[in-house]
């Protein structure tokens, strides 16, 4: 009988003990990022004004374009493991186990859903040690996590179907990034929408970052807008379905040829 | 003795901008139960196209292959649950410990978790690896990567061995190794080993029929010593020669230790 979850939590594991086996990896990505960003963008910014038309710290206003950064890095870039298994062979291996291409690729979806929610989690408790009160309490910090992981599913499905197709790992760097970072931009995850011209505001609210980044926001300075939550809700049970379902057919057609 | 492995016109057609390629043309084979069976011919060939149409990683063109009674395109789960495989790379985890890989390989072929620890511990004894079964795999030798690898393969106790090129790569000490435990595998367990190859002292010391591969054609197929009858030479490589008008582009290997396995099995 073969229970796709539990190996696929096998194969996460796998990937999970390399994570664990470089501490340095660790220290920088769950540790030493987050710091910085926040540290770099959300204090010196704040040392020169609040932010316009919010008249929050840029800190507190920074913190969900941080964790938002941190999912999407984690996601998409992060999918580079599946280059590198498929180029030292690991991957054909698998595929001649007697395990269903949905297993497998839900296994390094959970890996990668892990290691985003380390970093999130990681990303917030720094946050709050700068001073960010979150005024939906641990209610919305579980929220937050819940966004970060449909946001991450979505990108990492993303992620995973560009590397079947790709082979050499610094491409695949490259297209990754070139993906992840304008999306990022996109948003209000640096100035307030109302800043933006509006041409780009109609494309920000087509950016699946932005539902990621107003409500989580929201729940930090604000507290509970349920119509808000459920909305971007909405949007990444669509957005997640879409993606999933390519992936899926990405892997199910991945040929060895 | 039953047919285990059996291909019919199997062919796979790679498209390219300088036209096709006929990676496997027309393939007809019959492996019966517990044959030790090589297909050899050198890099390029379709040795891989093929073993990979075996274990359904590739689809093939046309043609059908059924393996332990299974069609590799209909059935394929049921065919990947018969049979054990081994690529010509070196696959095993190295930021994993030897025992941890082992583990892995055995979930993911469903062994049930009660005999698992015991499985996994007498296949590390059988492969000499006991002492370094909790170290890390980078710090293993390419041998003990590739036993460790076989050991992969046959974890679940597979009916059916498929192995792309094993030894590439291997001094001649872990080749003798690797033939050995082979050749007990095949005696002593009865498995059925689908071994390519491009050593034809690897074909000759190892194989109960060879199958000599050029182009994607077979050219030749019996047994080595038929092989060698046939063209009337001493050696599968003059036979080789012979029954194909060309040479094999690469292959080298321990000669006198051939004689003896040869003699010994």
């Amino acid at each position: 009988m073969i229970i796709p979850i539990s190996y696929s939590w096998e194969l996460a594991g796998r990937e999970l003990k390399h994570w664990i086996r470089i501490p340095g990896q660790i220290i920088f990505s769950v540790v030493l990022t987050p710091l910085i960003w926040l540290g770099l963008l959300g204090l010196s910014f704040q040392a020169a004004e609040r932010v316009p038309g919010l008249g929050v710290r840029y800190v507190d206003f920074i913190t969900p374009t941080i964790a938002a950064m941190m999912v999407l890095l984690t996601s998409a870039p992060g999918s580079m493991c599946i280059v590198l298994d498929r180029n030292l062979g690991f991957f054909n291996r698998l595929l001649a186990l007697p395990i269903s291409r949905l297993t497998i690729a839900l296994g390094y979806v959970m890996e990668l859903m892990v290691k985003s929610l380390l970093q999130v989690g990681a990303t917030l408790l720094i946050a709050a040690l700068l001073g960010v009160q979150f005024k939906s309490g641990l209610g919305g910090v579980a929220l937050i996590l819940l966004f970060s992981v449909l946001l991450g599913f979505g990108f990492a499905c993303v992620g995973l179907s560009m590397a079947l197709k790709i082979d050499d790992p610094g491409a695949f760097a490259g297209m990754a990034n070139f993906i992840v970072m304008p999306l990022l931009f996109l948003t209000p995850a640096f100035f307030p929408l109302t800043q933006f011209p509006g041409w780009l505001e109609t494309l920000t609210r087509l950016n699946p970052v932005a539902y990621f980044v107003n409500p989580v926001r929201d729940l930090i300075l604000n507290g509970y807008d349920w119509a808000l939550i459920g909305q971007s809700l909405g949007i990444f049970l669509i957005f997640d379905v879409l993606l999933a379902l390519g992936m899926f057919r990405a892997f199910s057609h991945v040929s060895t040829d | 003795m039953n047919p285990v492995i059996e291909t019919r016109g199997l062919t796979k057609v790679y498209k390219t901008r300088q036209g096709q390629i006929h990676a496997a043309d027309q393939l007809d084979l019959m492996i019966t139960e517990g044959e030790f069976f090589c297909l050899l011919g050198p890099n390029g060939a379709g040795k891989t196209t093929t073993i990979k149409m075996l274990i359904t990683l590739t689809q093939p063109t046309a043609g059908t292959a059924r393996v332990s009674g299974y069609d590799v395109q209909t059935n394929s789960r049921q065919v990947r649950q018969n049979i054990g495989y081994a690529s010509q790379e070196i696959i095993a985890d190295e930021m994993l410990t030897g025992r941890e890989n082992l583990v892995l390989v055995a979930r993911l072929q469903g062994v049930p978790r009660h005999e698992l620890r015991e499985r996994v511990q007498a296949m590390l004894d059988m492969m000499g690896l006991r002492e370094w079964a909790d170290r890390l795999v980078k710090t293993y030798s390419g041998g003990m990567r590739k036993k460790l690898d076989l050991a992969g393969a046959l974890i679940h106790h597979p009916p059916i061995l498929f192995l792309d090129e094993p030894t590439l790569g291997l001094d001649p000490q872990a080749r003798r190794v690797i033939w050995d435990y082979l050749l007990r595998l095949n005696q002593e367990q009865k498995i059925t080993l689908f071994m390519t190859t491009h050593y034809l002292d690897e074909a000759d010391a190892l194989a109960d029929r060879v199958a000599i591969l050029d182009r994607g054609q077979i050219k030749a197929l019996g047994s080595p010593e038929a092989l060698k009858r046939q063209a009337g030479s001493d050696s599968l490589d003059d036979a080789f020669i012979k029954l194909t008008g060309s040479t094999l582009r690469e292959g080298a290997a321990p000669a006198a230790w051939v004689t003896r396995t040869r003699m010994a099995a």
